[in-house]
């Protein structure tokens, strides 16, 4: 080949490669990271401390997942980060190298080193600076790796506590970039729907070939800090849910459609397919399932697609799509029970399996091959159920296509660790 | 030559962003077509900011000829795109397509003679051990013929010390692959680098962003940022 005929190949190249699985990292997290590909070895679960138990304090606790390791199973590190914050969610960098915990109480973000030693995350340094940088976004939700930079998806604000927030960005580094508020009616940035903003937020994850972001919306820290059984005595508090999700451009960060999604739409999952051009999200208040999709003429549309579990709903928190884009896994909290759709026709899910996974239940994250699941309960400090049924615990299970097997079972409470939320995958392979 | 050119900078980028604002320069980079991977159009030029991430490390390189040069005496206050990769890349998804999009880039300043005085790629190999000036060289003219267009340099650095605090000021990760690896020895995030007038980088490209329409529009935005009157404190 001529190095003119090279050159010619090269840039075609450079504009025709179809977006490769290389680009995604195990189903729910940034597609601008490396992925693990095999067996992951632990599982680093941001946990929220419980007053006289253990140190009382939130922490990032390391559970060695390696079926071949002779502690399998087992609790093989744990970090206090000091006092009780509302751990939340959290996530890496795109390099891999740190993980940043997100607490929603205080708006903290602690980062840790995962690089260094993946068997145990090293202490770096606190974000504290959100709520000031941010110009008064409080509640850092969790961090989705951007190249470079996290866009951090906050819940409330400073002035009110209420549901108006924002999406911030800070450098790798750690130093505070910009500040997105989501979109109101009166400041809807030129968004479509405009009609339908609340200014609410939630989850905030992007799709690159087509250039677009998609947020939700929960509510803010004067509901989510109230305890549960109060708050839905509360007609008036219980009307300040986000019943909204919005298309943002990507590059612009401006708002380009909002969509009326009603009962509180938590988690985004965009589909991996290089034409699969949608995102399911699930809303906790109505207990149904969702399609956010583009449609045949280019334009972006959101609709309900299934109805999740029993007529009372089941508070659905968490849900996890397989990398082939044909199993969702959907956590009930009311019911601690895991639903398993068939999605191959996303817009008509059938619902295939049903597996009881504890009295409670809140996150569910899956291997990149499907076949391994992981669970864990807490949801919100105040939000938990009390007595026998506020167990607090890590499962594993195995996924075979056709139901959940149990594998091990971590007792959070037993081990005086706390309340187990976010988990997010490590695996010493990654670096050499 | 350049450093001469420098003082005319704001003169072009407030030409370039009044001819933007008039619809009068038809943008090269709008004749490229969607694809698969960049499925979207492209905004506007000015439309939008660009935070500025960190300052952009200086340090050490070695040229073609193999002359030590600093990276910021290179870019003189040009826009600059800086790409990190490694000759022996096999994989066509890492440093084959950070080359490919830069020629493309390199293309699309052909016909712009006064936009490419103010832009300059950089491609820096983090491989000195195999990527001597000599390799550079070779690899750079697969890539650079001479046909116009942005200034392309191709560097590497004398040794890993000389490498080492670069990668780790710009974020660039290299790690060693497993043996017989089909991508090559090493594996790394593809990154390409945004850098200002100021030496700032102002965005990271990659996979799924680096789309050669979306790098000449964020050029474009930085030019008309340089042209934008500031407000002063006395004001």
């Amino acid at each position: 080949m001529s190095r003119r005929s090279l050159l010619a190949v090269l840039i075609l190249a450079s504009i025709t490669i179809t977006s490769s699985p290389l680009l995604a990292d195990e189903t729910c997290v940034s597609p601008y990271m490396t992925r693990i590909e095999g067996q992951e070895e632990y599982v680093y679960v941001w946990t929220l401390g419980v007053e006289g138990l253990g140190d009382g304090s939130d922490k990032l606790v390391t559970v060695d997942v390696n079926p071949k390791s002779s502690a399998y199973g087992k609790i093989i590190n744990s970090h206090s980060v000091g006092g009780r914050h509302e751990a939340h969610h959290g996530g890496f960098t795109d390099d891999r190298k740190q993980f940043w915990a997100a607490a929603l109480d205080g708006s903290k973000i602690f980062v840790f080193d995962v690089r260094s030693q993946p068997s145990g995350p090293r202490y770096v340094k606190t974000i504290a600076d959100l709520p000031a940088k941010s110009g008064g976004a409080t509640g850092p939700h969790g961090a989705f790796a951007l190249p470079g930079r996290m866009l951090i998806p906050c819940l409330s604000n400073s002035k009110d506590q209420g549901g108006r927030t924002a999406l911030v960005e800070y450098s790798n580094e750690g130093d505070y970039l910009a500040t997105h508020w989501m979109p109101t009616k009166s400041n809807s940035g030129g968004a479509a729907g405009a009609e339908f903003a609340d200014g609410y937020g939630y989850d905030a994850r992007v799709l690159p070939r087509k250039n677009v972001m998609l947020s939700s919306s929960f509510t803010g820290a004067a509901n989510y800090m109230r305890p549960f059984g109060e708050l839905v005595q509360d007609a008036a508090a219980m009307k300040n849910f986000g019943q909204t999700m919005t298309l943002w451009d990507f590059h612009t960060r401006k708002p380009k459609k909002v969509f009326q999604v009603p009962g509180a739409p938590l988690e985004v999952r965009w589909a991996w397919a290089p034409k699969h051009n949608y995102a399911f999200t699930a809303t906790a208040l109505a207990s149904k399932l969702w399609l956010v999709y583009e449609d045949a003429k280019g334009e972006w549309q959101a609709k309900e697609v299934a109805h999740i579990g029993g007529e009372k709903g089941v508070l659905p928190v968490d849900i996890s799509l397989s990398a082939d884009d044909r199993t969702l896994f959907v956590s009930g909290f009311g019911d601690g029970k895991c639903r398993v759709f068939d999605v191959s026709d996303p817009h008509q899910p059938k619902q295939i399996h049903e597996q009881a996974v504890g009295r409670q239940v809140n996150m569910v994250s899956q291997s990149w091959d499907g076949k391994r699941l992981y669970f864990t309960s807490s949801l919100l400090a105040n939000w938990d159920k009390q007595g026998e049924d506020n167990e607090q615990f890590l499962r594993a299970y195995e996924w075979n296509g056709r139901e959940l097997k149990p594998t091990f079972s971590v007792d959070f409470a037993k081990e005086k660790l706390g309340r187990p939320h976010a988990m997010n995958f490590g695996s010493s392979k990654l670096y050499n | 030559m350049m450093k001469a050119l420098l003082p005319l900078l704001p003169l072009f980028a407030m030409t370039v962003a009044s001819a933007l604002a008039d619809g009068e320069t038809q943008r090269p980079e709008l004749s490229l077509p969607r694809t698969a991977e960049y499925d979207y159009d492209v905004p506007e030029p000015g439309t939008y900011t660009l935070p500025v991430l960190k300052p952009a490390a200086d340090g050490a390189v070695l040229g073609r000829d193999g002359k030590p040069v600093r990276l910021h005496e290179l870019a003189e206050g040009r826009i600059t795109i800086l790409s990190f990769i490694y000759t022996r890349c096999t994989d066509p998804r890492a440093c084959l397509r950070a080359s490919g999009t830069l020629k493309h880039l390199q293309q699309l300043t052909l016909a712009e003679p006064a936009l490419a005085t103010n832009v300059l790629l950089l491609t820096l190999s983090f491989d000195p051990g195999h990527d001597t000036p000599e390799v550079m060289s070779r690899y750079g003219n697969v890539f650079n013929r001479k046909q116009g267009g942005a200034d392309w340099l191709f560097l590497t650095t004398e040794n890993r010390d000389q490498l080492a605090p670069l990668l780790d000021r710009y974020g660039q990760q290299v790690d060693r692959a497993k043996p017989g690896s089909a991508g090559g020895p090493y594996t790394h995030p593809l990154r390409v680098y945004l850098i200002d007038g100021q030496k700032r980088i102002r965005n990271i490209y990659s996979y799924g962003l680096l789309d050669p329409r979306l790098v000449m529009t964020d050029v474009r935005t930085l030019l008309m940022e340089a042209a934008t009157p500031k407000i002063t404190a006395s004001k």
